[in-house]
């Protein structure tokens, strides 16, 4: 075989194309900085570098998210040591109407002070950060706790009672607030349902307004009675026969007379020894119930006829009440709720004293009221020396919550720390993926640019080398 | 004297046939350059012997041919190689352009994916704020636009493939006809008994360069002509004929057919080789196969984002709203007031998707829509069932979308009975749209969670999950699938680029190698132009020395 001019430059010059692409994508990765620039550099690493710069950007999403958490548990917490606060100085004042040998208008004035401390808790109850209502459930924008005389604690609640969670990592949603529902009235979600599966609520707690409100009645003079949602002790009232030395509210007709059974025996209008006090029963939405919502948990008598399936009342879209033990009220054939013996059959009374029982005890709808519709409120005004216990109780409340909103608030910290960690190793993982070894790229571009001289140089030797030099 | 005429006879004949050596000699070198010119060498022989007085004299010498040097193996090899060359070189420059439009840097479909779901991320921690909202509706819209983008690339590249055969067409066309009249010619000298050296040198370039555009392959028949074929077998000339390629459009896409006077016969695109089929496998494997992953990727992100938004709620408490414009699904035709309020019939739903049956248990626990749709979505059955609300009606219907798109969904609710109201027929298909567009219109109709109240962002977070989960295949999720997607491109470029190199390297050394058999050596040349005017100036003196015996012969009388 020969060699042919044609064989000697076809070779050289496949050689230096190939040496200066070779150059090229040095040059490429030297000027990026990075060695995988299209998918074919490396189709493998493709995956992984998608995925590290995913994960990147969603833990750069989750630190941010973190912080915005962390500052508002922060400002929660400010608020809640202002809670406990207040049920400390309730109680320094409770401890001083105790101890003092104060007058009427001395414990007027310290009344005034906790009624004051009521407004301040209702204040921060209402307390907002960016425009939202950190108390109120989901219900942000509404405002949580607004002033309602016709409630005993002097409150309507309107937020839900659901804790705002946030995904701190892929699947791991810790709540990241205390429920203002929780915190201030001591509701939970019981594990009664209404007829769209939405939890009931329930007290299991303390209500600090009620506490704060009966600290306040007691300091008023009212120990040991039985008031209405209005303060005022049931003694007093025109419409009930309140008995201020047991403290047990009774039935009375208009003319102020108690009402009596048909055996004589006067009615007590109590429901498990305590003075009635109806609540409307409230799902988790914070949505007030009626008897329709929650039909599958009623029990409903008909006077004459007995016990009657529910379905039977004539008015299922009337309000669901509750006593304060978390049991729904019985409701007669109208719907409205009726007052139950201690062995759980109605009572019923002799409304015209003719010896004969003519009715159920309908506690919505009371004889006389004057103020017909609305349900009992009744509530018992205890000394103000066991008082003192109720306000540590409420203080406690607000401990355990703060304290639990601290173990989130440290959770969600290890959990930025953690994140931040995985960052780096993330960034890490990406560099050795995509960056280039620059010392590698530069010492490899040197040898390129040394073969590539060598090509030349050989080539315009070569080209210089000819027979026709020696004819 | 007759004998020194006989010799002056035989030095006049070393003259001229040394100078036409010295001419085949220019020749090859005025050649060097030319390609595919195989060198050329002129054939001595002796004139015959004449008898005289029993003895045989030579009579001089003759050029009885002028031959080129040929290796058909080699050239066989050559255009072999110049097939995977040409189909390889043809896929570079789209594949490159595929690389480029599924890019991993920084800013790749991929980012979007991971924005969208991020900006869902980003409402969870202010779900109640139109800022956020909104975020989350720009990130649709620029998800969509994002793969409107990638399609419509995809479409330039598409148009561009088909533009580069359409002008290839011609150039075929053109080299096909010169074969066949090279044939013609090649065929008429070689019957007088000639070589057609240049012909045949031009032929086999014009076979080497068909090779590379269509794979031709050759035949050298009997009469010296060449049949030339596709590698399917289908004829491309026959003689002195050849067939004329011709385009055929089908939608946006070109075909072709092969025409001969009035017949036309239709060349399936796996008929080629070359460049036609590097070109054709881009474009109606590679890319047919990236296109229907791209689809499958969109479809699948807007009806699982879909599916979570339409169980959600928006802040006007209104359910059953889709996020992206609804692909094609099966709905209830009737719709009813209260979507989660029970008293349907009972028993046994069937569904079948793609011949696949599933029996969906209704009792008096899940006779409502969203019962129904709770039950259908736990049934294992390939659709996803959601509760939509209807524009028309205001009402509540049951929608069920296939997981797969494109796949028929059949409800048979035959076996349902003893309710209050029945949910009756559901539409064969109805109309979707194929693009990826954002529907919800306000920014209070994004369902962050799972009740009107602002702070609520329970689907928020659901929705923003789905970005971590394993949807594609079952294994993959969304962005790593892209990633899938990228590294195929990535590895068809990659092998794209290593069966180039090698088919470059292998034919370097093959036309080396021809070179080095056939091809004009300067220095070869060279010396044999040196033995040619040595031969020349050798014939002068013999020719000088009988001219000056002949002046002796004269000069003897004087």
């Amino acid at each position: 075989m020969k060699s042919t001019m044609g064989t000697s430059f076809r070779a050289m010059n496949a050689e230096i194309a190939r040496i200066q692409r070779g150059l090229e994508d040095l040059q490429k990765q030297a000027a990026s900085g990075k060695k995988l620039n299209d998918p074919s550099d490396n189709p493998a690493a493709i995956r992984p570098v998608l995925t590290a710069r995913g994960q990147i950007r969603a833990s750069d999403r989750y630190i941010e998210t973190m912080d915005r958490a962390m500052d508002e548990m922060k400002s929660m917490d400010t608020k809640m040591a202002h809670v406990e606060n207040l049920m400390v100085q309730s109680k320094e004042q409770a401890t001083y109407a105790i101890n003092g040998s104060l007058g009427e208008d001395g414990l007027a004035n310290l009344a005034d002070q906790v009624s004051l401390f009521r407004d301040e808790l209702r204040d921060s109850a209402n307390f907002q950060v960016e425009g939202k209502h950190i108390f109120a459930g989901y219900k942000e924008n509404t405002e949580p706790f607004v002033e309602d005389s016709s409630q005993f604690n002097g409150i309507s609640a309107q937020g839900d009672i659901h804790n705002t969670t946030l995904e701190i990592s892929p699947g791991e949603r810790p709540p990241v607030d205390v429920n203002g529902r929780e915190l201030f009235l001591g509701q939970t979600k019981s594990d009664k349902t209404d007829a769209e599966g939405n939890a009931i609520l329930e007290q299991t707690g303390t209500d600090m307004f009620a506490t704060l409100r009966k600290v306040e009645l007691a300091m008023r003079g009212h120990e040991e009675k039985v008031v209405d949602e209005t303060g005022t002790a049931i003694a007093d009232a025109a419409y009930k026969d309140g008995n201020p030395e047991t403290g047990i509210p009774r039935l009375v007709d208009g003319s102020n007379s108690p009402v009596t059974n048909a055996s004589g025996d006067q009615i007590e209008l109590t429901h498990n020894g305590e003075p009635v006090h109806l609540k409307q029963a409230v799902n988790e939405h914070g949505e007030a119930l009626t008897l329709k919502d929650v039909k599958e948990h009623l029990t409903a008598y008909e006077f004459g006829s007995g016990e009657i399936d529910v379905d039977n009342v004539t008015d299922l879209s009337k309000p669901a009440y509750m006593h304060k033990d978390g049991s729904f009220a019985v409701v007669d054939k109208q719907g409205d709720p009726i007052l139950m013996d201690g062995s759980g059959s109605p009572v019923e009374a002799d409304y015209d004293g003719n010896g004969t029982n003519d009715s159920y005890v309908n506690l919505r709808d009371l004889q006389n009221t004057g103020t017909n519709g609305k349900p009992l409120k009744q509530e018992y005004i205890p000394k103000l020396t066991t008082q003192l216990d109720s306000l540590e109780d409420a203080a406690d409340q607000e401990r355990r919550l703060r304290g639990l909103l601290g173990n989130h608030h440290v959770r969600v910290e290890n959990a930025q720390t953690t994140r931040e960690e995985t960052k780096v190793d993330l960034e890490e993982m990406l560099s050795r993926y995509e960056d280039a070894d620059l010392v590698e790229v530069l010492t490899d571009l040197k040898q390129q640019q040394t073969a590539l001289e060598a090509a030349l140089n050989v080539t315009s030797k070569v080209a210089s080398l000819s027979i026709l030099n020696f004819m | 004297m007759g004998g020194l005429l006989n010799a002056l006879n035989a030095g006049k004949t070393s003259l001229s046939v040394n100078q036409k050596s010295i001419e085949v000699v220019g020749n090859n070198v005025a050649n060097v350059n030319t390609p595919g010119y195989s060198r050329q060498e002129a054939v001595l022989s002796p004139y015959p012997a004449l008898n005289f007085g029993g003895f045989f004299i030579g009579q001089g010498v003759k050029v009885s041919d002028v031959q080129r040097e040929h290796n058909a193996f080699l050239q066989g090899q050559i255009n072999d190689k110049n097939q995977t060359l040409g189909q390889e070189e043809a896929k570079t420059e789209p594949l490159e352009e595929l690389e480029r439009v599924f890019s991993v840097g920084d800013e790749s479909l991929a980012t979007e994916i991971d924005r969208f779901f991020d900006a869902w991320q980003q409402l969870t921690a202010n779900p109640g704020s139109p800022v956020e909202r909104d975020i989350v509706r720009q990130r649709g819209e620029l998800l969509g636009q994002a793969f409107d983008n990638l399609q419509s690339e995809m479409n330039t590249i598409r148009s561009n493939i088909n533009n580069t055969l359409s002008s290839k067409v011609d150039q075929v066309n053109l080299k096909l006809e010169e074969v066949a009249d090279l044939n013609k010619r090649i065929k008429l000298v070689e019957a007088g008994g000639n070589t057609a050296n240049t012909f045949r040198d031009r032929r086999d370039r014009l076979l080497s360069e068909l090779s590379k555009h269509v794979g031709a392959k050759s035949i050298e028949e009997k009469d010296n002509t060449v049949t030339v074929q596709l590698p399917g077998g289908m004829p491309l000339v026959q003689g002195g004929n050849a067939l004329t390629m011709e385009r055929v459009q089908e939608g946006s896409d070109l075909s072709f057919q092969l025409r001969l006077n009035n017949t036309e016969l239709e060349a399936p695109n796996n008929q080629f080789g070359g460049e036609f089929s590097g070109l054709l496998d881009v474009r109606d494997r590679i890319m047919d196969g990236i296109g229907k992953e791209l689809d499958n990727m969109q479809y699948k992100i807007r009806t699982y984002v879909n599916q979570q938004h339409e169980a959600g709620v928006g802040l006007d408490g209104e359910t059953g709203r889709s996020f992206f414009a609804k692909a094609e699904h099966y709905s209830s035709y009737n719709s009813f007031s209260n979507p989660d309020a029970g008293g349907f019939d009972t028993g046994d739903l069937k569904l079948s998707v793609a011949g696949q049956e599933t029996t969906v248990a209704i009792d008096s626990n899940n006779n409502s829509l969203q019962g129904m749709r709770d039950a259908i979505n736990n049934s294992g059955a390939e659709v996803l069932a959601s509760v939509i609300k209807d524009q028309d009606s205001g009402g509540y219907k049951l929608s069920l979308t296939p997981t797969t798109q494109g796949e028929e969904v059949k409800v048979n609710t035959s076996n349902l009975s003893g309710g209050s109201k029945s949910i009756g027929s559901f539409c064969p298909k109805c109309e979707g749209e194929e693009q990826m567009q954002v529907q919800v219109a306000d920014t209070a109709h994004v369902a962050a969670g799972n009740s009107s109240a602002p702070g609520d962002n329970t689907n928020a977070q659901d929705i923003a999950a789905l970005a971590n989960a394993p949807i594609m295949q079952g294994t993959d999720t969304f962005s790593g699938y892209y990633g899938k997607v990228a590294a195929d491109v990535g590895l068809e470029a990659g092998n794209n680029d290593l069966v180039l190199e090698g088919a470059k390297d292998a034919l370097t050394q093959l036309n080396n190698l021809r070179d080095g058999k056939v091809g004009v050596s300067l220095e070869e040349e060279m010396i044999d132009l040196i033995q040619f005017q040595k031969g020349f100036e050798a014939s002068s003196k013999f020719l000088s020395t009988v001219d000056e015996m002949m002046d002796s012969v004269i000069n003897l009388k004087r």
